[in-house]
């Protein structure tokens, strides 16, 4: 090899190092970058503080936490009994025999059915209930049995049972056993006569097939009938109904304190409007024995205080053409009982006991007493509480799972993390906002305060209207958090509401409303 | 000899473009009668919007600083194109038959190790990239047609070759089919996307009409001889001389697809807002409901497993031209090149060697529709008409101009059997 050739090899090699590079893990190439997104949002308004459902608005815009809710009364069950009714027969000729053709009537019979209720029932109209029939025939023909209650219609026509019931065999009679679903019958209970009640008739012809030959009938063979009317429920009644006394206990949930259970409210106001109704065509008797609430959770109660309690209310009857029930009207608050004192327990609960009575004067309505199955005695409450209060620590909160979303291998490349929050507030109340950072168990890791409060909106004396104030808040996670925020498994986003100038009460009005949007922003060094 | 070297010059540096050529060239310079083996090793990355110094920079490692960003970005255009190409293999011509070698006949084989990566962005994914996106805050950026492939294969051809006397004229052509073996490959096509953050960075909204494909699907793309797909591809090249005087070259390479057996595909068309986690705040405190409002992008993914896909190789097409001037102490070299897919854009080189030296050396600049001009250096050394080295490469560290946007190289040693 001369001297040329080494020169040339190591030119060679030298340009061969160009394409030659050597770069520690550490020091990758690497750059900053500045990322922004978008993290939460959020609207409070009176949708957060109330549900629909409990509350209202006022012509002013002005809210009030409200609640309407039944108490059970009395059903038709109770107050009119059709007793289950059984007729049976057995119908045979008196003596000898004779030949009967295919196609003549064979036996007959008209039953008279008294139903034996305590109420005189002219009328009703059935919202279930059930005819349960058995027919056993003992001849050596077969028989074709007709069933008729003309008095008993569903949709204009009475009720009508054919059946074709096989001749015996030996001594084991021919059968047929079955149900009528009597659901929307119209039962005419007045009689042949239309001046009765609790009455009906019903008519059995039964006549030899004509499919069947001739057949011989004998003092020996005979038609044995059961019809039951089982369960009648009446969905309408009409007649005199029983004097009767009756007895409700009931207990019913009161939501409306549920969003108040938390933090100091003071309120002012509470008003319980009390409705009776008697929807029965038939004088009531009605006295409120005990209205009681109770807070469940502390085990404190309170009776109502007030004239109704004890006192004896007479309810006359409801008016059947037009539909017209009658209603008794009470107003209850802070003047004339102890209703405010609600406030105070934050009652869960309400207990009551009404002691009754139907028709105490008699027949008076000569048979023209009635009632609907669902337009009986009602009697419910509207809990209504206006939202004019201060408040302290009102706290509205979300919760949702979490999962640390950044990757450990990144971690090193992110230095901290800042959440920017700024607030939109139309709300004449202050609030301080706090991330919650919990375990699996829902045990708190850490809390992040915000460093500054969500102003309250400037109120316009007088007037509903306010100002909305803007408020900006910065929180900041820097890298040694983040060892402590990887634990957790939930995050619960905290909004803690005060009245900045106690003792004064701001009414809360519907367009009241407190925007917030967050958004997090974070250097990251790129790196390859 | 040396008027030898001069018109092997004329070839040497007409392949430096595109590596590719190397093999076809490497034999053009010899005649059909020589026989030879070649090893080859090459790099090559260039692009019309990333530049040298942002490669270098990538490659020295260490923090890249605000002010190199903004020189990096500042030379991007609207939409950026790039290729990268490494192979290793060998190249042989050897013609056993007597018969054919005494008509002006060269078979030839190649077999070689590949890797295709090239795409497209816009100059707004490469901000996004550089810079997060705090600085563009109530800017929409658009990343409308950025593309990314890679294709990692095997090939293996076999060709034919002939020379032809015409007068004072002589071509060569060559022929030459490529049985391609696809091991792994990816590919990203964003048909229309664009994305905004608002001013105060509390709602993110856009749209993402595209598809991710990769094979295979499930996992690393395996040992050197596993098969994820076959193809063929054709390379056809010709090159007309008049000896010491000028040179005419062209030809179509990459001519082919490549049938993937398997591969994961994800279909994106969706147009989204987010404005973070709804935050639905009520009285109870620590309950597990909460309301996610527009974040739920996966579920208008559509992933299609197992499809095969046929992928179109990246071809490119030249023509080059090369002349001896002064009295053939020199050759001046101009090219023209084309190529498909994801570049779309033709590029254009223009250089100049001196032939007066054993070692031949050579210089280009090269225009690759952006806004910089490449440099690229040369030199091609023969060793007693036994061994030859070419080496090449693109804006070497120590030349000048640090913004070119192009870089790589490639050494081919050859040695002659007869």
């Amino acid at each position: 090899m001369n001297i040329k050739m080494i020169k040339n090899l190591l030119f060679l090699f030298c340009f061969a190092l160009l394409f030659v590079a050597c770069k520690k893990e550490e020091d990758k190439s690497n750059w900053l970058t500045n990322w922004v997104f978008p993290v939460a949002h959020t609207t409070i308004g009176i949708h957060s503080l109330v549900p629909d459902s409990l509350r209202t608005v006022n012509s002013d815009g002005s809210v009030n936490l409200s609640y309407v809710t039944n108490l059970n009364t009395i059903n038709t069950n109770d107050l009119i009994v059709i007793p289950d009714t059984t007729i049976l027969n057995r119908i045979s000729i008196p003596f000898g025999s004779f030949l009967v053709n295919p196609g003549a009537d064979v036996f007959q019979k008209t039953e008279v059915i008294n139903f034996n209720s305590t109420s005189r029932l002219t009328r009703a109209i059935l919202k279930s209930g059930k005819l349960i029939y058995s027919i056993k025939n003992y001849t050596n023909g077969v028989l074709d049995i007709n069933y008729l209650v003309p008095d008993a219609k569903l949709n204009e026509i009475g009720l009508n049972l054919n059946k074709s019931i096989p001749k015996k065999e030996g001594s084991i009679p021919g059968i047929s056993i079955g149900e009528i679903d009597l659901s929307g019958y119209s039962l005419k209970l007045t009689g042949l006569s239309n001046l009765l009640t609790n009455q009906i008739t019903s008519y059995v012809t039964a006549k030899l097939s004509s499919n069947s030959l001739a057949t011989t009938i004998t003092m020996a063979d005979s038609l044995v009938l059961s019809f039951t009317f089982s369960k009648l429920v009446p969905s309408y009644a009409r007649g005199n109904f029983a004097p009767q006394s009756f007895d409700v206990n009931g207990e019913t949930d009161v939501t409306i304190f549920g969003p108040l259970l938390d933090g100091n409210f003071d309120f002012d106001k509470l008003s319980l409007s009390l409705v009776l109704e008697n929807g029965i065509g038939a004088d009531v008797k009605a006295k409120l024995e005990n209205f009681k609430v109770s807070n469940t959770q502390t085990n404190q109660s309170l009776n109502l205080n007030h004239t109704i309690v004890g006192a004896n209310l007479n309810m006359t009857r409801a008016i059947e053409n037009p539909y017209l029930p009658t209603r008794k009207y009470f107003l209850l608050d802070e003047t004339n009982s102890n209703v405010l004192d609600f406030l105070e327990l934050k009652p869960n609960k309400i207990s009551y006991s009404i002691q009754g009575e139907l028709n105490p004067l008699g027949n008076i309505s000569n048979l023209n007493d009635f009632v609907y199955s669902n337009k009986l005695l009602k009697a419910f409450i509207d809990l209504k509480i206006p939202l004019n209060f201060s408040a302290e620590n009102i706290v509205f909160s979300d919760t949702a799972t979490f999962s640390w979303p950044i990757e450990e291998k990144r971690e090193p490349y992110i230095n901290k993390i800042k959440l920017k929050m700024l607030a939109q507030n139309q709300i004449p109340l202050g609030c301080k906002i706090s991330l919650l950072f919990l375990d699996e168990n829902k045990i708190l890791i850490k809390e992040k305060l915000s460093n500054g409060d969500i102003l309250p909106a400037i109120q316009e004396l007088g007037s509903s209207l306010t100002t909305m104030v803007k408020s900006e808040i910065i929180t900041t996670f820097t890298k040694e958090e983040f060892i402590e925020l990887k634990k957790t498994k939930f995050i619960a986003w905290k909004t803690e509401f005060n009245t900045y100038n106690l003792p004064q009460k701001n009414t809360w009005y519907s367009n009241y409303i407190l925007k917030i949007n967050t958004s997090g922003s974070f250097e990251y060094r790129m790196h390859l | 000899m040396r008027l030898k070297f001069i018109l092997l010059s004329f070839l040497v540096y007409n392949s430096i473009f595109a590596q590719e050529f190397l093999y076809f060239n490497q034999s053009s310079k010899e005649k059909s009668t020589k026989d030879f083996v070649s090893v080859i090793g090459s790099t090559e990355t260039f692009s019309s919007g990333l530049n040298f110094n942002l490669l270098s920079q990538i490659n020295r490692g260490g923090e890249i600083n605000e002010s190199d960003k903004n020189r990096d970005i500042s030379n991007l255009n609207n939409l950026n194109r790039f290729l990268s190409v490494n192979r290793y293999g060998v190249f042989l011509e050897y013609t056993p038959i007597k018969k054919l070698k005494e008509k002006n006949f060269a078979l030839t084989f190649n077999a070689s190790q590949r890797n295709i990566l090239a795409g497209s962005f816009t100059k707004n994914l490469a901000e996004l990239i550089a810079y997060g996106n705090e600085p563009y805050l109530g800017k929409i950026l658009d990343f409308t047609n950025s593309k990314f492939f890679q294709l990692n294969f095997q090939q293996i051809g076999l060709g034919i070759k002939k020379e032809i006397k015409i007068g004072e004229l002589e071509l060569v052509t060559s022929i030459s089919v490529n049985y391609l073996n696809a091991k792994s490959g990816s590919a990203i096509e964003i048909f229309s996307s664009n994305l905004i953050t608002d001013s105060s960075g509390f709602e993110t909204s856009g749209n993402l009409n595209g598809n991710y494909s990769k094979f295979p699907p499930e996992s690393k793309p395996g040992l050197f001889f596993v098969n994820k797909g076959n193809g063929i591809s054709g390379d056809i090249n010709f090159l007309l001389t008049k000896e010491n005087k000028w040179s005419f070259s062209g030809g179509i390479n990459d001519l082919g697809t490549v049938k993937i057996y398997q591969s994961a595909k994800v279909n994106v068309d969706t147009s989204f807002s987010f404005k973070g986690i709804y935050v639905d705040t009520y009285r109870l405190l620590y309950d597990t409901s909460y309301i996610a409002n527009g974040d739920s992008l996966t579920r208008l993914l559509k992933f299609n497993e197992s499809s095969p896909q046929k992928i179109s190789m990246p071809y490119f097409v030249y023509l080059n031209f090369s002349k001896t001037i002064l009295k053939e102490k020199f050759t001046l070299h101009t090219g023209l090149t084309y190529r498909n897919n994801f570049l779309n854009f033709p590029s254009f080189q223009l250089g100049m060697s001196y032939n007066k030296t054993k070692i031949i050396p050579r210089i280009d600049a090269i225009v690759f529709g952006g806004k910089n001009i490449s440099y690229r250096i040369g030199a091609y050394h023969k060793f007693k008409e036994v061994l030859s080295i070419e080496l090449q490469t693109f804006a070497p560290h120590f030349i000048f101009y640090r913004n070119s946007n192009s870089f790589g190289g490639a050494i081919v040693v050859s040695y002659f059997l007869n």
